[in-house]
């Protein structure tokens, strides 16, 4: 061996980061700590391959120009082709945007010189999932890249209240659970048109975003948070030349006074008044569930099963619900409180890489940087793999998100499928890469690896060993 | 039958559910070797909560038409199984098994959770348990033990089918689990040396030997569709059935599917829920094909964590509800029946003032096919797999 990092460094770079780059462990091993609390500093900063990604706002308004032009036609006498091609085309936009997000959005990762801050991006993206699906939900392909960066990023250096108000003011949410065909039945609209509520939205903000399921909420506070939000929506034409409408030009957000269920609120045992407007009173509503102790609780429990391992202690669970309730939910001092957790630098507490994860880190040991940038085919197999576990960004099955344990990820079958994942890498890279020098530079030492690695037959099978091995696929 | 006290009909009466019986195949077996060993159980899980009312609709109950008036299929063309329930159109090779007494239907069904939220109701339906905070295996891991000869060098008597494992097959026994491979694999000398890897790997380790020893029996089976590309629904049902119909195969695959959360603009006779139909309705279709013979000996469950509201919401949906419908179909069922204890969707009967209320128990069903098919004592399920329920109160 040449080189021997700590254990705190592969932790650092590999558990709390996205897997280490050939040549960075030097670095990092100077000051794991440090490296992980300086990545908190700029965490809110747009990365350079997402500087010129168009906002939500401007997306909804090429959708509405496409619905206006396939509505507009009706009365031609080539309408119905028009409004044929008209779809076809925004279709084919949604397909084509998605695909390029895709790629920015791996890029990203695979580049990132601050993979800690990055990974907390897309802890809190799986925490406010969005997917997208066929009919209305299909502009949710376009709108769940800008949202991460409008809703998420934007707001990771201030408290978890800021946070939950943008992620429940955009427009992917809103579509994704269906907040914004909700019409209060005693609105303005909701009595003039047979249209009425709709809870998705509340039950999930309740159960999955806020206070967790079975904190003591009913069926009654679910419909009443229901009717509270009613209002947020989506810019769409016809609502637009209403009296008193508001639209965020970033995102899109729409509040619409005429859809929203007049009077006050009961939930959870508190009031919220008419008196103020209904935009106001959905965002107390909101900034008081962020608050609750059942919220702290709930997310310290993720970040806790995130971090350490799937199985965390009480007492890590404790001490990040202390910092969140301390400081009133700020993120940093929560992000912060991670790091000082002894248990998640247990070397024996591990996490299982997700695909997404697994992807990531062979990208960044790898160095497949340029072949991701130029090389449709290699774009292709990261689509190909994450498709066959049914992983690809933005189409979990459920709003609760992936998956985060290793029982659920680990399969028989999801360790085929890495061994093939591997094999199809070390096709594409085997002929320059020293795996030897690789397994030292990228994964905790590991005796029976090294062993193997010496007696592999070719540098190709050292390479699928490499990336197929037990050790590979742990997040230590 | 007792279970069975509304008005249904039986159509046909199946003849003898004991079909030929496999010849056993000595040797290395990947399932397992008990006295039910010829007994074949397919658990199909639809995630997000089906509507049974929109499945099997009642369109003879008054309250019905009422409470969806954009909803409900017209009358005449649902597929009627009796004067009272008809299958949604799009369910044609259901209602057919009804027919020929391969299916039956349970209305009011539910798990014992009572509220609302996916991830729980499912926690329960998979963990066999009353409480989605207690334990975590999951029930037909529990049951592995009862199926199971003692040679541990055996594939395992239980597949998921897919990448990822189901809570209902999450545990202390082994599993397995498949799905068509996407990319080419590696030699079989990278194979081996993998193999050493992962013995090392204490929670990996056995996983990664199951995952080799599915991959060889897909790799063995004659009908090269199992291999085929894809996740489709029927695809993946396709090849639960090869594995199933091999000799050395499992005995119990699970099938999952997703898309059953319809919040809005379900549609009638087109839209969401209908594609939802077509594709169960078709992978239906396609598991009993491909269990070839072994359908004789076949029970399919079919069961959702719960169901929607019975009234339709504001946005041509149905919210979270309570007592959804299932279906169990094969062979080895004594179909044509509708099971239920009808409790009516007028106002004052709802649960809660807007769910289709239970009566008939989810983990019943489960028990009874635990003894009833797949030969598991009455005390071992009560006690040890579905606490609380022995199946006595079903006949299947």
């Amino acid at each position: 061996m040449l080189t021997i990092y700590s254990p705190d460094t592969y932790i650092a770079a590999n558990k709390f980061g996205l897997g280490l780059r050939p040549g960075e462990a030097a670095y990092i091993e100077q000051d794991p700590r440090g490296w992980l609390l300086n990545q908190l500093t700029d965490i809110t900063a747009v990365p350079a391959r997402l500087s010129s990604l168009p906002s939500s706002a401007s997306y909804l308004a090429c959708l509405s120009e496409d619905r206006m032009m396939m509505q507009g036609t009706r009365q031609d006498s080539n309408a119905a082709s028009i409004r044929e091609t008209a779809l076809r085309e925004s279709r084919r936009a949604m397909a084509q945007d998605y695909q390029t997000h895709l790629q920015l959005r791996l890029q990203t990762a695979v580049e990132t010189e601050i993979p800690f801050a990055e990974r907390l991006l897309h802890f809190w993206s799986n925490h406010f999932s969005v997917a997208f699906s066929g009919g209305q939900k299909s502009v949710i392909r376009q709108l769940a890249l800008p949202f991460e960066q409008e809703a998420i990023r934007a707001n990771l250096d201030g408290d978890f209240t800021s946070l939950l108000l943008a992620v429940e003011q955009h427009p992917a949410m809103l579509i994704y659970l269906d907040n914004s065909v909700s019409t209060g039945p005693n609105s303005v609209i909701g009595k003039r048109r047979e249209r009425g509520l709709n809870e998705n939205l509340a039950r999930e903000i309740l159960e999955l975003h806020t206070l967790g399921v079975n904190a003591g909420y009913n069926q009654d506070d679910v419909t009443s948070l229901a009717k509270i939000i009613t209002g947020w929506t989506i810019p769409e034409q016809r609502i637009m030349r209403l009296p008193g409408v508001s639209v965020d030009n970033t995102t899109g957000f729409t509040y619409v006074p005429q859809l929203h269920e007049p009077g006050n609120h009961r939930l959870l045992g508190s009031t919220y008044s008419s008196r103020s407007n209904g935009l106001v009173q959905g965002e107390q509503a909101l900034k008081d569930l962020s608050r609750h102790p059942a919220t702290a609780r709930h997310i310290a429990e993720k970040l806790a099963r995130h971090f350490i391992s799937d199985t965390p202690s009480q007492s890590s669970i404790s001490q990040l619900e202390n910092t969140f309730l301390k400081t009133d939910g700020h993120l940093p001092s929560v992000h912060e409180a991670l790091i000082t957790l002894e248990e998640a630098w247990l070397p024996q507490n591990k996490k299982l890489r997700t695909p997404q994860e697994l992807v990531t880190a062979t990208a960044r040991g790898m160095e497949l940087d340029s072949a991701i940038n130029s090389n449709r085919q290699v774009v292709g197999l990261f689509t190909r793999i994450l498709t066959s576990f049914n992983q690809m960004p933005f189409t979990a099955l459920s709003p609760a998100g992936w998956e985060d344990s290793a029982s659920y990820w680990g399969s028989p079958d999801g360790l085929m499928k890495r061994m093939e994942w591997a094999n199809s890498i070390a096709n594409l890279t085997s002929r320059n890469s020293d795996a030897d020098y690789l397994a030292e530079e990228i994964l905790s030492p590991d005796a029976h690896l090294q062993q193997a690695l010496a007696n592999a037959e070719s540098s190709h099978q050292a390479v699928t060993l490499l990336l197929a091995s037990p050790a590979f696929q742990w997040r230590s | 039958m007792s279970d069975n006290i509304f008005n249904t009909r039986r159509r046909f009466l199946q003849g003898a559910g004991l079909a030929s019986v496999a010849p056993f195949c000595p040797g290395l077996s990947f399932g397992a070797t008990s006295s039910a060993s010829d007994q074949r159980f397919v658990m199909v899980i639809l995630r997000g909560a089906m509507d049974g009312l929109a499945a099997v609709q009642p369109y003879g109950d008054a309250a019905y038409a009422e409470l969806r008036p954009t909803l409900a299929v017209n009358e005449n063309q649902l597929l009627k199984l009796d004067s009272f329930f008809g299958l949604h159109p799009q369910l044609m090779s259901l209602a057919q098994m009804y027919d020929e007494g391969e299916l039956s239907v349970f209305h009011a069904l539910a798990t014992p959770y009572r509220e609302r939220s996916h991830f729980d109701g499912q926690n329960v339906l998979e963990t066999g348990l009353d409480n989605p905070d207690l334990g975590m295996s999951g029930w037909l891991n529990r049951s592995v033990p009862y199926l199971l000869s003692s040679n541990s060098n055996n594939g395992a008597a239980a597949m998921g089918i897919g990448q990822t494992t189901p809570k209902i097959l999450d545990g202390q026994y082994d599993t397995a689990s498949w799905a068509p491979a996407v990319l080419p694999e590696p030699t079989t000398n990278t194979v081996n040396e993998l193999l050493s890897l992962y013995n090392q790997d204490s929670f990996l380790g056995e996983r990664f030997t199951q995952g080799l020893l599915a991959k060889e029996l897909a790799a063995s089976m004659e009908d090269t569709s199992s291999s085929r590309r894809g996740r489709n629904f029927s695809v993946l049902a396709t090849a639960a059935g090869n594995f199933l119909s091999q000799d050395n195969g499992p005995l119990i695959a699970v099938l999952e599917s997703s898309g059953w959360d319809t919040h809005a603009n379900q549609g009638s006779q087109q839209g969401q829920l209908t594609n939802q139909f077509a594709e169960l309705d078709a992978g239906m279709l396609a598991l009993k094909k491909s269990l070839g013979s072994t359908w004789n000996n076949t029970m399919v469950l079919v069961v959702t964590e719960f169901g929607r509201t019975a009234a339709e919401n504001g946005t041509g949906g149905t919210d979270h509800g309570t007592a959804s419908a299932g279906f169990l179909m094969g062979g080895a069922v004594n179909g044509g029946m509708v099971h239920t204890q009808w409790p009516g969707l007028s106002a004052g009967n709802l649960y809660e003032g807007r769910d289709l209320t239970p009566t008939m128990a989810t983990h019943e069903v489960f028990a009874a096919i635990l003894n009833q098919h797949l030969g598991i004592d009455e005390a071992s399920i009560e006690t040890g797999i579905i606490p609380g329920f022995n199946g006595r109160s079903l006949s299947l």
